[in-house]
């Protein structure tokens, strides 16, 4: 029995029993409640109004220009609450190539509700990619002629949780340097990211300490640098690291270091069988980059399949400098076989700063920030 | 006017009438008239296989709670229906997710979906000759001989394989990777 079967006996099924009678009010009609309830629904309505309004308040007044397909889960609200770009509707023109799609396999990335953003004077774009508990930024280069990059791309992703105010590291600005997409030798590299609403300026330093302003385009930046300097961002007033991507191989870290062992309990306990990630076919691109260590994994999550959400597993793996965090989702629970799938990997991020404002990890020189990065790159 | 036992020939306003009255055969009777329309609208809207299924879901639903609200204005319920699509459609796209409020309202759980719904859903669709039989006759001709038999002619995958002289398992990649296509270049279009 096919699935619009099972749906066609279900409802007959439910007809018969009266399950669209049983609280004898319409299908999508006001609640019956107290007037102590009701006071309250009122004052949530009012907040719900008041959110409405910003939600609504993007610089893009049109309307959607095309019917974008429509995602399975809603995006993380600190996302929406902290990328404005998040909260104007989506256009036709922010469609991610189906290419870049392929790869939205982490964090529960919805492609379709992707934002575009055009960085004037180049032929950069930069699409935010949101999800339901992280989010990708991508940034790419059209060909001269205007066409598509279909070639490559670059790619970084974090977990919505880091956004949070309370465990924003810098601000919770998104950094990342790496060779442009064409990847010519000698060719500048591109430090991109994207700002939270909540940081209104941002700088480049270099290790020498020459500063530039940078121009921002909805939160979204994207500068050629200097591929030998070893560059901050601050924002704010605030100094970040700006992760450098496909650039120095880390040392492959053969202890847990002490900061990260302060920062998260998991280290600081014994390793079992459950803690080793059974597959990881891209996850050797990071430990070359970072240093990452799969062999120090500790397992940090594991939910079932429950409810229309897929299972997950998250581990953490201490590094040099960084802890990745390797996710892997299952498939949909709606779907046959719902086994978890090696869905892909995803950020390198800095967590000292996240639980205490002292912590001196990483091991880079006068870092305060972090990044995340992943490595979708195609040539 | 009703005719006792063979609800295929009920009006629409009939059969909601007696849906409203828990009559589940009006029900099946209205959903099997109904289905095909709504999941070419659905799929000329989002282009999206899975989210169509996932939306009529929701749709016919909406239809089971709000039946005993219909007021006839025409001779068929068709723009009720639709209206009722259209506004699942428009709160899925505000809240950025799939809307489920009817379903869970009536306690419908949650369907498995598979690569054979798909199929029945690809072949729903392209039924009046929409986006999907173009992109179907785009496919490399392998794939294109493998999706149109199987799809559209709802042959078996045996027969599939005999007549094109190669094993069964073939015929089904063959299938699945046109599917596949036929999706991406949905999602890219």
């Amino acid at each position: 029995m096919d699935y619009f079967d099972q749906l066609e006996a279900r409802l007959v099924a439910l007809t018969a029993s009266g399950a669209h009678r049983r609280r004898g009010r319409p299908a999508f009609g006001v609640p019956r409640f107290g007037l102590g309830a009701l006071a309250a629904a009122l004052s949530v309505l009012v907040v719900l109004g008041v959110v409405g309004v910003v939600l609504s308040a993007g610089s893009h007044k049109q309307a959607p220009a095309a019917a974008p397909p429509v995602g399975r889960g809603a995006i993380s609200t600190s996302l929406v609450r902290n990328y404005r770009v998040l909260r104007r509707p989506v256009e036709s023109a922010d469609r991610l190539p189906a290419a870049y799609v392929r790869h939205s396999t982490s964090y529960g990335l919805l492609p379709a509700l992707a934002r575009r953003v055009v960085i004037p004077n180049t032929r950069l774009e930069m699409w935010l990619e949101p999800g339901q508990r992280g989010f990708c930024v991508l940034i790419a280069e059209r060909t001269p002629s205007g066409a598509a990059n279909t070639g490559g791309f670059g790619g970084t992703c974090q977990p919505a949780a880091l956004q949070q105010p309370a465990v924003a590291i810098g601000g919770g600005a998104f950094l990342a340097a790496g060779p442009p997409m064409s990847a010519h030798p000698g060719e500048p590299h591109l430090a991109s990211g994207v700002l939270p609403d909540s940081v209104t300026s941002v700088e480049l330093v270099t290790a020498a300490g020459r500063r530039s302003t940078v121009t921002t385009t909805d939160g979204f930046f994207a500068v050629r640098v200097n591929p030998n300097d070893h560059l901050y961002a601050v924002t704010d007033g605030r100094r970040q690291q700006i992760i450098p991507l496909g650039a120095r191989p880390g040392v492959t870290a053969q202890s847990i270091p002490a900061g990260l062992q302060r920062a998260f309990a998991i280290f600081r306990r014994p390793r079992t069988a459950a803690d080793r990630i059974p597959s990881h076919s891209n996850f050797g691109n990071v430990q070359h980059q970072f240093g990452v260590n799969p062999d120090l994994s500790r397992l940090a999550l594991s939910t079932p399949a429950v409810h229309g959400a897929p299972a997950i597993k998250i581990w953490l793996v201490p590094g040099t400098g960084f802890v990745c965090e390797v996710e892997k989702e299952g498939a949909h629970p709606a779907r046959k076989p719902a086994p978890l799938k090696h869905a892909g990997w995803s950020a390198a991020l800095s967590v000292a700063q996240a639980r205490s404002g002292s912590e001196s990890y990483p091991t880079e020189p006068a870092t305060s920030g972090s990044s995340t990065r992943t490595g979708h790159r195609h040539q | 006017m009703v005719h006792p036992g063979d609800r295929d020939r009920w009006s629409d306003s009939e059969l909601l009438a007696a849906v409203a009255e828990r009559d589940g055969e009006a029900f099946r009777a209205f959903y099997r008239r109904y289905l095909a329309s709504i999941l070419r609208y659905l799929m000329r809207e989002t282009r999206d296989l899975e989210a169509a299924a996932d939306l009529a879901a929701e749709v016919f639903a909406a239809v089971m709670l709000s039946a005993q609200r219909y007021r006839p204005q025409d001779d068929t319920a068709r723009s009720w229906v639709i209206g009722i699509a259209r506004n699942t459609l428009g709160a899925s796209r505000r809240r950025g997710r799939v809307e489920d409020r009817a379903r869970r309202r009536i306690g419908l759980e949650p369907l498995d979906l598979d690569d054979s719904d798909l199929e029945r859903l690809a072949s729903i669709a392209a039924g009046d000759g929409g986006p999907i039989s173009e992109l179907v006759d785009a496919l490399p001709e392998a794939e294109r001989q493998a999706v149109k038999s199987r799809v559209l002619e709802d042959r078996s995958y045996a027969q599939i394989a005999a007549e094109l002289r190669c094993s069964e398992q073939v015929v089904r990649k063959r299938v699945s990777r046109g599917l596949a296509r036929v999706r991406e270049q949905l999602k890219e279009n």
